[in-house]
């Protein structure tokens, strides 16, 4: 079937079913059983074509899509917002609930069905218009800002994401149970319709866009974009979802005092530091991402240094300036390093640190030895533990492998 | 500006809240209600409030530090420690050994400059390295004579955030919390730090002293 003939299809399955169309709206929220419909084959398009839901066992119900149809049709203007504008919508909703109770009180039927109704077109109309918002919010998150491809698109994207997010937040924050609780007096049937058809789609949309929210945030950081209008989006969604419930409205002074609507809570980029928790599960991760470090810059610049041949040593050479002669001035600064540890660490092997710091420059013997003498002479207070051998067994002379500092365990 | 967003400002900006650097902030951050409201307000964003050893100092840190985000974060962290901050150890050794009372700089440590600089002037083999510490990389500076250059060197620090100094002509320097966690990153750091070693530079090991 082509989009001409569907359309026919669909003007005569409107004309064929008006009828049981027009009692669906009146019954929003209700199942309705039609046991003989005037044309079988027109609710079976309008069925297929999700104009209605159901079944001819269970009954059937106005899609919201059914309901925005009429809500057009009963009104002159056609232009709308997805959700109307919660300030009207509210307006709306409080003469419907007054002019109902009136009709109760007066006993009139045809005007306790005709404001019921109005009761029942208003709430779908938010709820489906809430349910829709949150839905294009987060399908234009999943989509349509990833996909943009470079960063002034982003930027538009996301300014109009947040416009998006001001809109609903508002409608979130001005349809609450309080409201609807005080709209709806004693009245059961009405606490019952505002619960099952309103105030569940407010919490779904609410998580929805706690949800949502942190992602574009992110995003934010890294345009430096914050307007004004998004920072009060943000400070809602962080009061949400701390447990702000939706039970009343916070003020302006209680969300200006509040932790969420701080700017400085905004923008935390990389300032945060490592943490200190070198043990367990975080440990691990830790020390993989030392490992996942890039080599060091003097490791980089400096080619092993391995082929020199030298020839080890007496014991009387002065160490500093042998050093200094095969590793260069920057043995130095190696050195201090290997102190600075000695001095702050519990214990340490010379010959690890000389693995990972000195190999390229110099041979072992010749750090350990200026190493040795620059702790011994300079830092009386360090404990230095050798590590020897004797160099044959029948001999006296000793050979030093490694010492390490402070307390070895 | 309040207390809850003044601290929540240092934080966010990376500083290190000590008692020293920052009396009134530390001592807000101490009450529990007001670490858990600082937690709250940075839940979202994945950070939280941490303190090095010993609760000397409070600074902001990663809720997930697997996260990629985080991983990055931590990994230039780390590195620069290791890489930009190289020639601090270099300094800080410096003064531990012309000056056995100051050590290895911690947290709280209060000096002054005249403190540094006596046992400094007092040794040539002191000055020099002052000298060479300060003719490149991080401490760079183009002035002349050991008393400017260790100021040099000091106030490089202050901007780091690894002292403090509470006014312009005050000359008494305080060690602020950012000096523990960066002994204890650099400790981490050279233990965890793996080199491959071949065989070759396995047999170099034996040494004769």
């Amino acid at each position: 079937m082509n989009l001409l003939e569907g359309f026919v299809t669909l003007g005569k399955a409107l004309q064929n079913s008006g009828v049981d169309l027009v009692t669906l709206i009146d019954n929003l929220g209700e199942d309705i059983h039609i046991p003989e419909p005037a044309h079988n084959n027109a609710l079976q398009f309008m069925t297929a074509h999700d104009f209605i839901y159901g079944n001819e066992q269970d009954g059937y119900t106005a899609s919201p899509l059914l309901v925005s149809i009429a809500t057009n049709l009963t009104r002159d203007e056609s232009r709308r917002l997805n959700a109307p504008d919660v300030q009207l919508w509210l307006e709306d909703l409080t003469r419907a609930v007054s002019q109902l109770r009136q009709a109760e009180t007066e006993g009139h039927q045809l005007d306790i069905k005709k404001y019921g109704q109005q009761v029942r077109i208003l709430v779908t109309q938010m709820s489906n218009g809430l349910n829709e918002e949150a839905r294009e919010l987060r399908y234009n998150l999943d989509t349509n800002f990833g996909q943009a491809s470079s960063l002034k698109q982003k930027i538009i994207e996301n300014k109009y994401l947040i416009n998006k997010l001001t809109v609903l937040v508002e409608k979130l924050v001005a349809v609450n149970r309080d409201t609807l609780h005080k709209l709806a007096g004693d009245d059961l049937k009405l606490r019952t319709l505002f619960l099952n058809k309103l105030l569940n789609t407010v919490d779904r949309c609410r998580l929805i866009m706690a949800d949502a929210i942190p992602q574009l945030e992110r995003s934010l950081w890294s345009f430096r974009k914050q307007s004004e209008q998004a920072k009060r989006v943000f400070a809602l969604e962080r009061y949400f979802r701390t447990g702000g419930s939706l039970e009343y409205e916070p003020c302006h002074t209680e969300l200006t005092e509040s932790a969420f609507n701080h700017e400085t809570s905004l923008g935390v980029t990389d300032t945060a530091h490592a943490p200190l928790d070198f043990d367990g599960r975080v440990g691990e991760i830790l020390a993989s991402i030392v490992t996942d470090m890039k080599a060091r810059r003097d490791a980089e610049d400096q080619p092993p240094q391995k082929q020199k041949s030298i020839q080890v040593t007496l014991i009387n050479e002065d160490p500093t300036q042998e050093a200094r002669d095969i590793g260069g001035s920057e043995i130095d600064e190696i050195v201090d390093q290997f102190v600075y540890l000695a001095l702050t660490s519990e214990t340490i092997s010379c010959i690890d640190f000389w693995c990972t710091r000195a190999a390229a420059l110099l041979p072992s013997e010749i750090f350990l030895h200026y190493a040795y003498n620059v702790l011994s002479s300079d830092f009386p207070e360090v404990a230095i533990t050798l590590d020897t051998a004797k160099t044959e067994p029948w001999s006296g002379n000793i050979r030093v492998y490694d010492f390490k500092t402070g307390t070895p365990q | 500006m309040n207390m809850k967003h003044q601290t929540l400002d240092l934080l966010r900006s990376g500083v290190f809240i000590c008692a020293n650097s920052h009396p009134d902030a530390f001592c807000f951050l101490v009450d529990e209600v007001n670490q858990q409201w600082i937690n709250q307000a940075f839940e979202p964003f994945r950070r939280r409030l941490a303190h090095t050893e010993g609760g000397g100092s409070y600074y902001l840190t990663f809720m997930d530090v697997n996260a990629p985000e985080a991983r990055e974060s931590i990994r230039k962290n780390f590195e620069d420690y290791r890489d930009e901050l190289d020639p601090m150890v270099s300094f800080l050794t410096l003064l531990a050994q012309s000056n056995e009372k100051i050590g290895v700089l911690t947290t709280g440590q209060q000096f002054s400059l005249s403190t540094l600089l006596g046992p400094i002037e007092q040794a040539p083999i002191h000055v020099e390295r002052l000298d060479r510490l300060v003719s490149r990389g991080l401490f760079k500076t183009s002035r002349t004579g050991t008393a400017d250059r260790l100021q040099s060197v000091l106030g490089t620090m202050v901007k780091l955030g690894f002292l403090h100094k509470p006014g312009r002509d005050n000359l008494v320097y305080t060690v602020t919390g950012k000096m523990d966690h960066f002994h204890q990153c650099m400790r981490f750091i050279m233990d965890n730090e793996q080199v491959p070693i071949d065989e070759s530079e396995e047999e170099q090991q034996e040494m004769s002293l």
